[in-house]
């Protein structure tokens, strides 16, 4: 029988995510932070790494991606709804915030169109990534509950 | 209540005898645990009580105190409470999903991954049940899948 979520449970969902993000900008940074130290503030310090306010800044998107997961991705607080209105509202809530963070922490110029292009290919190429992945497990899962099941009723 | 049990080589086969003044709540739970080692369970369908084979039972539910058991297409009521059906039952294939319910795995048709590790349990008359999360565990584990 599972036991019920803890606080930590959900700290430690935050952390992992954040590792993800946290080493997808280290290595950005690695490559092109040079080139763009000027342009945003995420890469300030260069190749360097990252600065305090940013690795504060993807904690802080990391505990939000978590707690919009739990929102509408878990039934705890939505009862009754579709997983692709689940999936919707979640991706649709993560972008609002996303460029909520872009704007305030200045992550790129905000009247550069085609950093804002560039933005919305990469988190839309990064969703469907994710979609499709999550439908993958999805039909694995069904595919491994369906073949015990016919195991079991064989016995 | 007293119990008395005489075992002896002179009986051909067991036999249970119940002697009351009157028929109680407390005799037909004993009779209907009882009917439940020969597989089959007392049932009542519009105070009509009758006999069913434990395989032909699809799931069992529990509303509003209720004891209700589902068979392809009757809803029958039973006397016992849901945990005294589960620990007869489990022996005969039936596992508990929730905490209102359990099904006759060998009734269950497929079986889908739903969210929050959820799973949706369809049975063999189409209709769909869900095994909570606390209790999808038990599931995967009792088919071997953990």
């Amino acid at each position: 029988m599972e036991k019920r979520k803890t606080i930590f449970n959900y700290i430690s969902e935050v952390f992992a995510v954040y590792g993800i993000i946290v080493t997808i900008y280290v290595l950005l940074s690695l490559f092109i932070g040079d080139y763009v130290g000027e342009y945003s503030s995420m890469f300030r310090l260069g190749n360097k790494g990252l600065s305090n306010a940013t690795l504060l800044q993807l904690l802080l998107l990391a505990t939000i991606i978590i707690a919009v997961r739990n929102v509408f991705l878990t039934d705890r607080w939505i009862k009754r709804m579709s997983i692709i209105l689940r999936n919707i509202l979640f991706f649709i809530t993560i972008i609002v915030v996303m460029i909520i963070m872009i704007v305030s922490f200045d992550w790129f110029p905000v009247n550069d169109w085609q950093a804002w292009v560039g933005f919305l290919i990469s988190y839309t190429v990064s969703m469907g990534v994710s979609v499709l992945v999550s439908r993958l497990k999805e039909r694995a899962e069904n595919d491994k509950l369906q073949v015990a099941l016919d195991k079991y009723n064989k016995k | 209540m007293k119990i008395e049990i005489d075992i002896d080589d002179k009986y051909r086969e067991t036999e249970v005898v119940i002697r009351a003044p009157k028929l109680t709540q407390d005799i037909e739970k004993i009779v209907a645990l009882m009917r439940m080692i020969n597989m089959q369970i007392g049932v009542k369908d519009n105070d009509e009580t009758y006999l069913l084979d434990i395989e032909k039972i699809l799931y069992i539910e529990t509303v509003d105190r209720k004891t209700f058991v589902y068979t392809d297409d009757k809803v029958y009521e039973s006397e016992l409470r849901l945990y005294e059906m589960e620990s007869e039952l489990v022996e005969q294939g039936f596992l508990r999903i929730s905490k209102q319910s359990i099904v006759n795995l060998r009734k269950v048709k497929s079986l889908r991954a739903e969210i929050d590790r959820k799973i949706r349990v369809t049975l063999q008359n189409g209709e769909q049940i869900v095994a909570s999360r606390m209790y999808s565990d038990e599931l995967r584990r009792k088919l071997g899948l953990k």
